[in-house]
């Protein structure tokens, strides 16, 4: 089979044809701050600089998918939300002690961000349209729409708070809010259509079985990933649902949701995940980005690689650390994921 | 993992909900400890200001704060990184951890012992977990991460015990004994860090209102704060104020000031913090719009 590009090899496994091999589309916002010498801080605020750190660290490994990211703090602050920025080699972090809204109500008087001019929306999007530019041809380019209708509302409301009131208030207000969200979300996940973005996700890991149960995700957060989901894809962008944490107890639901990708962890059984999603979706997933990403040894890296490949018989399948991968995660261990798909993923049509 | 030092380190871990009682727990272990312990600090904040660590007692402590990072995966390299180091450059005895209380404390422990060994010089204790008896029985069983917090069989502390109902507590003492052997009640020392009893005068017959609510001074806001004055204002307060606590500067001099809902307490930081100042007033659901416009009168 003819080479593919990047581009051409993650379209082919999302058209649920066969590729000439297992693209790779590791998680490396931080990891590519990194290789292009930047730091987070000095990044965050600036689509240039973002976009500029995926190209740098895409051409030095040649890993087929970028995901455009930079903290889970910034689609809150464009509703408000006060964002502390005080450590320059971490991620952003909403301020959860002085949340924005105090009461689960005050959302029906609330304005939705203008990704187009809130907070630093347009720098993600700038990201994207730069990073489309320069290497879009052929590249895969997944601009997030950072988090979803869960994970926003507890950035909104401070997850303390909303833990309690899942259990103490009325869950038709809850749900209103959570609605609220997922406009908010839709928006943005537009504008990333827009700016040219190959497909969108979003994170909505506080839903996961590591805080609530699946009854509650059921109760909840299902229903708002799923009209997202229906949203975003009849605006003409493929849609991947991010939950970081074990999901195995959900895997059937994340299907549901009739995401395009489902971006799993490294507790996520593959091959049963497999077996359930069974082709509905993409894998995307799912090497601890810790062991063996950080601490591993590229051995380590390689035999986790080809196991995931093995379980999922390499189909419908994007190698990928489980969550963003650290920075400090070894050269050779990122090499090591991508020579694995070389290795163990090729397809002989 | 090779260690430079073959002094030997502990390393223990306080889990616990938000808002359990895990900061109140370790000031009132590191309250306790003698000088020259070798001791070093690990606070795992997530998601907020990290105003909990610097209300730790810390003159004679190193601390560490791992903050942000996602919560099962980049957060964990953090930690495996930072008490590396911490054992490389510092080799203390015992390194107690404040886990997040969105973390999984058993899922910490078997992360650190898959790291480091006893051949190593390290030995990770099990876990123990602070338990609010009121939240417990709201929570337990309706919560997942709530539940996750007793993975693992840990070590129990019951927090906040003077401001319960005797019933309450044995309740929740014996409901949990019948999953925990070593349950140990912890009656911390009346005043400092607690909700205080007021709160059982003003609310449901459990002791607290369901939604405690925030206020936090901005930075230029906390920067004003003069301690006469807001020990004046939680004064004037007290029936509308269920805690304060704050880091600030007057005149040079940095202090931890606190107030639980009755009594104002102050204590000078023997070192220069060096970080900004921060306030934060706990009120409940009905009195947080007027604390917070009395506040900015106030500044």
């Amino acid at each position: 089979m003819k080479e593919m590009t990047g581009l051409e090899r993650c379209q082919a496994v999302l058209n649920k044809e066969t590729p000439d091999r297992v693209p790779v589309v590791p998680q490396t916002f931080m990891f590519a701050a990194e290789t292009a010498g930047f730091r987070i801080g000095d990044m965050n605020k600036d689509g240039r600089l973002m976009a500029e750190s995926h190209r740098i660290s895409q051409d030095k490994y040649g890993y087929d998918g970028c995901v455009i990211d930079i903290d889970d703090a910034s689609l809150a602050e464009a509703c408000g939300a006060t964002v502390i920025f005080d450590n320059p080699d971490e991620p952003a972090l909403v301020d959860e002690h002085n949340p924005l809204v105090t009461d689960l109500r005050q959302f029906s008087d609330m304005e939705f961000p203008d990704p187009l001019k809130d907070g630093r929306l347009p720098a993600w999007l700038e990201a994207t349209e730069r990073l489309i530019a320069d290497i879009g041809d052929r590249v895969f380019v997944m601009g997030r729409s950072d988090q979803g209708p869960f994970d926003l509302l507890c950035l909104l409301r401070g997850t303390q708070n909303l833990m309690m009131e899942l259990i103490t208030e009325e869950p038709e207000v809850i749900w209103k809010a959570l609605d609220w969200c997922r406009e908010a979300n839709l928006r943005f996940a537009k504008a990333q259509k827009d700016a040219g973005a190959h497909a969108t996700s979003i994170g909505d890991s506080y839903a996961g079985p590591n805080l609530i149960s699946p009854e509650m995700f059921r109760e909840f957060a299902l229903e708002h990933e799923i009209t997202l989901c229906k949203q975003v894809q009849d605006y003409g962008i493929p849609w991947s649902l991010h939950i970081c944490g074990n999901t195995n107890e959900i895997i059937e639901d994340m299907v549901s949701t009739g995401a395009s990708i489902l971006e799993v962890d490294w507790q996520v059984d593959m091959k049963k995940a497999s077996e359930i999603v069974d082709g509905r979706a993409v894998l995307m997933g799912n090497i601890d980005p810790s062991d063996p990403l950080v601490y591993g040894t590229p051995e380590a890296v390689d035999l986790k690689a080809k196991a995931i490949i093995e379980a999922t018989g390499g189909k419908h399948l994007f190698l990928s650390s489980g969550c963003a991968m650290g920075r400090r995660t070894p050269e050779d261990n990122m090499r090591a994921m991508i020579n694995a798909a070389k290795k163990y993923g090729t397809f002989d049509n | 993992m090779q260690q430079k030092s073959m002094a030997h380190s502990t390393i223990k871990i306080i889990g616990g909900f938000l808002g359990s009682g895990k900061t109140t727990y370790l000031n009132r272990i590191l309250s306790q400890a003698v000088p020259d312990a070798g001791i070093a600090l690990v606070i795992n904040e997530f998601g907020s200001v990290a105003l909990d660590g610097d209300l730790i007692i810390h003159e004679q402590y190193s601390m560490m704060e791992i903050t942000g990072g996602c919560l099962c995966c980049s957060l964990k390299a953090d930690l495996i990184t930072g008490i590396s180091d911490i054992i490389k450059n510092e080799a203390p005895r015992i390194i107690y951890i404040e886990a997040t209380g969105l973390a999984v404390p058993d899922e910490m422990r078997k992360t650190l012992e898959k790291h480091f060994s006893e051949e190593d010089g390290v030995t990770v204790d099990p876990v123990t977990v602070t338990v609010d008896c009121l939240q417990y029985k709201k929570m337990k069983g309706k919560l997942r991460i709530y539940d996750s917090q007793f993975e693992g069989s840990p070590g129990i502390k019951l927090t906040k015990t003077d401001i319960y109902p005797e019933d309450l507590i044995e309740e929740v003492n014996n409901h949990i004994r019948s999953s925990h052997k070593d349950i140990k009640i912890v009656r911390p020392a009346a005043g400092r860090f607690l909700f205080n009893s007021t709160l059982n005068n003003q609310n449901n017959e459990t002791g607290h209102k369901d939604n405690i609510q925030t206020i936090t001074l901005d930075r230029e806001q906390a920067q004003k704060v003069k301690k006469d004055r807001i020990q004046a204002f939680c004064r004037d307060h007290s029936d509308k104020i269920i805690r304060m606590k704050g880091l600030i500067k007057n005149s040079e001099i940095w202090e931890d000031v606190q107030f639980d809902g009755e009594n104002f307490f102050s204590s000078e930081l023997k070192k220069d913090y060096g970080g900004e100042c921060k306030m934060v007033l706990f009120t409940s659901d009905e009195n947080r719009d007027e604390i917070a416009q009395k506040l900015q009168r106030y500044f």
